[in-house]
């Protein structure tokens, strides 16, 4: 679904993302993990055009999208999450749900609202409250919800678990699953490795800006090296994980 | 004293309309775009221009000169973003350079004043008040005209503020305003609010200078004391918050008003300067804007 | 001094010769005021260009030094060669004081601050009767005494002394920017605050500082102005001045001192040199080069050649 070759991208002369390649099966789940500073999240950016890449090939289903707005990007369905500061915070929630409808007819605006209401009834009745006052798990899956209106094929999310207590993470990532399990694909961006090898079908390394590994999860765990230099010596913490020594 | 009091809180009132039209404009500007329109007193002064043409050149009722007014600068409004700020942005690369961006406008607005000076000439044009007439309240007069610019004023800035708060369109300018980023990712069309935020910006003071018109004269520079006046209340109302502009333009005209009482007119000028700088050193976010990281 | 900077102080030299070797009134005139305006862009350059604090009052620093040294030499007999200091006197007064609301201002808002002072020092100017004849101002106050009487000497005299007033003043701000230490401290100011004031430069004096040699120096291109047009009134506290000094500063190249001086002489040479093609035109010209220049050529004329 999702295509990246030879990405190179960074913010205007600084390069960060140096060749990076990966690809998101329709309907899967994709995991991007690696040490701080490796160009995750900046590998993410420019595939939704927030960052427009420097060199290498972006495709959506076969379509060439490197270049295009993320507004245009977000019509041929998908969806992204930020890593923070992704709501209307000074909005309400019924107002940041709303214009999660934005590209949506009046006619199916509401039909679309009740049904993410029905997915997420704690938002019901708490329409009147500003986003920003929400706790961050909630605004976590506001976001979400918020995503979901427009009904997209792929999610792109930048470290969804950041800053969440560890029941918000499990009911994130079950959620996710869930969504996943109706066919909604998505890349994830995670320092939380746990989190992300526990429910990925794939999982890349990112490293200095390039592809370091990729395979499954299984794989990963597999390999001492891997477990050595990005998951953490026994591979079973739920910490961020630190780079290799540099 | 106390006839005098309400005859210049009257007085006041009346002048806060236009002030109004004008800063409500620069702040919604500055609130989503993040860019600060020195040149919006051009777009005052060829509103006024607009009007002269209709009404004294084409002999148009005075209503076709306002209305022409409005979409003359709604029209040249559009052009900004696309043709100067939008490849500013594009070479800054999303730094924020605020200044830069006020050098942009600040050579915007010479280029705007001197060539209404190169096209029109300098003198001092003269418009027939679109209605005319005295208001007798008893402790003072008010002209049909004057009251025409508050009038029309208060329409207008309801009107954008109903748009803001209840069309989608208008929630969309809000979500710009708050947060580009996710703005995008809602699939809003940024270069096509931007541009449509700032034609409907200076649309309104474009229309205040039609409307002024009778009451100023037009001439290329009649726009800038204001501007630079708006640059105050736009800070002390809280740069970027449309509604803050409004209360303040209103403070500012009240308080200009009431001074006349105590000071000598001419130094009138001077409060909301003063005011200015005080909100500056003091509060730097104004009475409603959001904290400033500065 | 880079290879582009010698060719700039060349051409900046051969045209300073010029007026000597072509004595045409005219060309003296233009000259003698593109020089005070060198002056005053390269003082704009000094805080704008190197330490990052964008001004848009500095109208109001020139026309403090215009009126200090009109006012000084007309009402209390002062000498014209010490008017100059009483007008670069409070033109750094005044600049001193305004960079202390700059210490917390950054950006949009130091540049409304300076905007909304150059104002009310208009504002002042305008309205003041007494002591600044008001809207039309000061003209009847004398100008630098001992100079040869007859009207070409009399005009190249003036050339000569305000130039090498100018020359003087130039070189000044340019040891100081790139020879000494508050010179690297403008500039790690204007690179990034933060970080220089970890790295321990005190910031707040550095920034006092540019604010005070700033404003001084274009007070002093005041009084030059002042002594030279021999009238002073509240127009030149106006958008115009600054309009012009941005836009000279901008198609000079903004950091480079030099540049803006270059820019100076070129655009108000241009600016000048329309005003026979027909007054109106001059200020479009200004406000065109100063949008084209922000957009497409930041780095002005002094920037020309370099790659990015």
């Amino acid at each position: 679904m999702l295509e990246l070759e030879g990405v190179r991208s960074g913010y205007g002369k600084l390069e960060i993302v140096q060749a990076a390649s990966l690809r998101v099966p329709d309907g899967a789940i994709v995991g991007i993990i690696g040490p701080n500073g490796a160009g995750k999240s900046t590998l993410l950016k420019t595939a939704f055009g927030y960052l427009p890449p420097f060199a290498g090939r972006i495709a959506l289903d076969g379509q060439v999208i490197a270049g295009r707005r993320p507004d245009q990007i977000m019509r041929l369905g998908v969806g992204y999450l930020a890593q923070a500061g992704g709501l209307f915070a000074e909005m309400t929630v019924h107002d940041n749900l709303v214009l999660g409808g934005y590209t949506v007819s009046r006619a199916d605006k509401r039909r679309a609202l009740d049904a993410v209401y029905a997915r997420f009834p704690l938002f019901r009745d708490r329409g009147r409250q500003l986003a920003g006052a929400l706790s961050g798990g909630e605004q976590r899956l506001l976001a979400i919800a918020r995503a979901l209106i427009v009904r997209p094929r792929l999610l792109l999310l930048d470290e969804p678990s950041a800053a969440l207590a560890p029941r918000f993470i499990d009911l994130i990532y079950a959620t996710l699953v869930a969504l996943n399990r109706d066919g909604l694909a998505m890349l994830i961006v995670e320092q939380n490795v746990e989190a992300i090898l526990a429910v990925a079908h794939r999982v890349f390394v990112l490293d200095l800006g390039r592809n370091a590994f990729d395979g499954t999860p299984a794989e990963l765990r597999a390999s001492d090296r891997i477990r050595r230099l990005y998951l953490g010596e026994d591979g079973g913490e739920d910490e961020p994980v630190e780079g290799p020594g540099r | 004293m106390l006839e005098s009091l309400l005859e210049f809180l009257i007085q006041g009132v009346v002048l806060g309309g236009l002030y109004a039209l004008f800063a409500v404009g620069l702040s919604l500007i500055f609130g989503v775009l993040d860019v600060i329109n020195v040149a919006h007193g051009e777009f005052f002064a060829v509103g006024g221009y607009l009007a002269f043409a209709a009404v004294v050149l084409l002999h148009l009722p005075g209503a076709a000169g306002v209305l022409g007014a409005a979409v003359g600068t709604f029209l040249l409004g559009l052009c900004v973003y696309p043709l100067l700020i939008a490849p500013l942005k594009r070479r800054l690369g999303g730094r924020p350079q605020g200044p830069l961006y006020l050098v942009l406008t600040l050579g915007l607005s010479t280029f705007l004043q001197s060539s209404l000076l190169a096209l029109a000439g300098g003198d001092y044009l003269r418009v027939p008040p679109q209605v005319s007439g005295i208001l007798d309240l008893g402790v003072t007069a008010v002209s049909h005209q004057r009251l025409l610019v508050l009038g029309v004023a208060a329409g207008l800035l309801t009107a954008l503020f109903a748009f803001l708060r209840f069309h989608p369109e208008g929630l969309a300018v809000r979500a710009v305003a708050l947060n580009p980023d996710a703005a995008q990712a809602m699939g809003i069309n940024l270069p096509r609010i931007f541009s449509l935020t700032l034609a409907l910006g200076v649309a309104l003071a474009g229309v205040g200078g039609a409307l002024m018109a009778p009451l100023f004269n037009v001439y290329p520079a009649v726009g800038f004391p204001l501007t630079i006046k708006a640059f105050a209340i736009t800070i002390l109302g809280g740069m970027g918050n449309p509604v803050g502009a409004l209360v303040a333009s209103f403070l500012v005209s009240i308080a200009e008003s009431l001074s006349v009482m105590v000071i000598p007119s001419q130094w009138q000028s001077l409060i909301a300067f003063a005011v200015m700088i005080v909100m500056l050193l003091v509060r730097p976010r104004g009475l409603l804007g959001r904290a400033v990281s500065r | 001094m880079t290879a582009r900077a010698r060719l700039g102080l060349a051409g900046v030299g051969v045209a300073a010769l010029l007026p000597v070797l072509l004595p045409h009134p005219f060309v003296l005139t233009i000259a003698t005021q593109a020089a005070i305006w060198a002056l005053l862009a390269a003082s704009w350059d000094l805080l704008s260009g190197y330490t990052g604090q964008i001004s848009f009052g500095h109208a109001g620093f020139f026309a403090l030094g215009a009126y200090g040294a009109a006012v000084s030499t007309k009402h209390a007999d002062v000498s014209p060669w010490l008017g100059l200091l009483v007008g670069a006197g409070v033109a750094a007064a005044v600049g001193l004081l305004t960079g202390f609301p700059a210490l917390r201002l950054r950006g949009h808002y130091l540049a409304l601050v300076t905007l909304g002072l150059a104002e009310i020092i208009r504002l002042v100017a305008q309205n003041w009767l007494d002591l600044t004849g008001g809207p039309f101002g000061i003209h009847d106050f004398r100008s630098f005494p001992g100079l040869p009487a007859g009207a070409l000497v009399h005009r190249q005299a003036m050339y000569v002394v305000v130039v090498a007033i100018v020359v003087v003043s130039v070189a000044i701000m340019y040891q100081v920017c790139e020879r000494t230490t508050a010179g690297q401290a403008f500039r790690a100011i204007r690179e990034d605050e933060v970080l220089a004031q970890t790295l321990g430069i005190d910031t707040t004096r550095y920034k006092l500082l540019a604010f005070s040699l700033s404003s001084a120096f274009a007070g002093l291109a005041g009084g030059l102005y002042a002594y030279y047009v021999q009238l002073v009134s509240p127009v030149i506290a106006g958008a115009a001045t600054t309009s012009l000094v941005i836009g000279m500063v901008v198609f000079g190249g903004l950091g480079t001192l030099w540049g803006p001086v270059l820019g100076a002489l070129l655009l108000y040479g241009v600016y000048e040199g329309l005003r026979f093609v027909g007054v109106v035109y001059n200020l479009v010209a200004v406000g065109f080069v100063i949008m084209v220049f922000v957009i497409f050529v930041p780095r002005g004329l002094a920037g020309l050649g370099r790659s990015a």
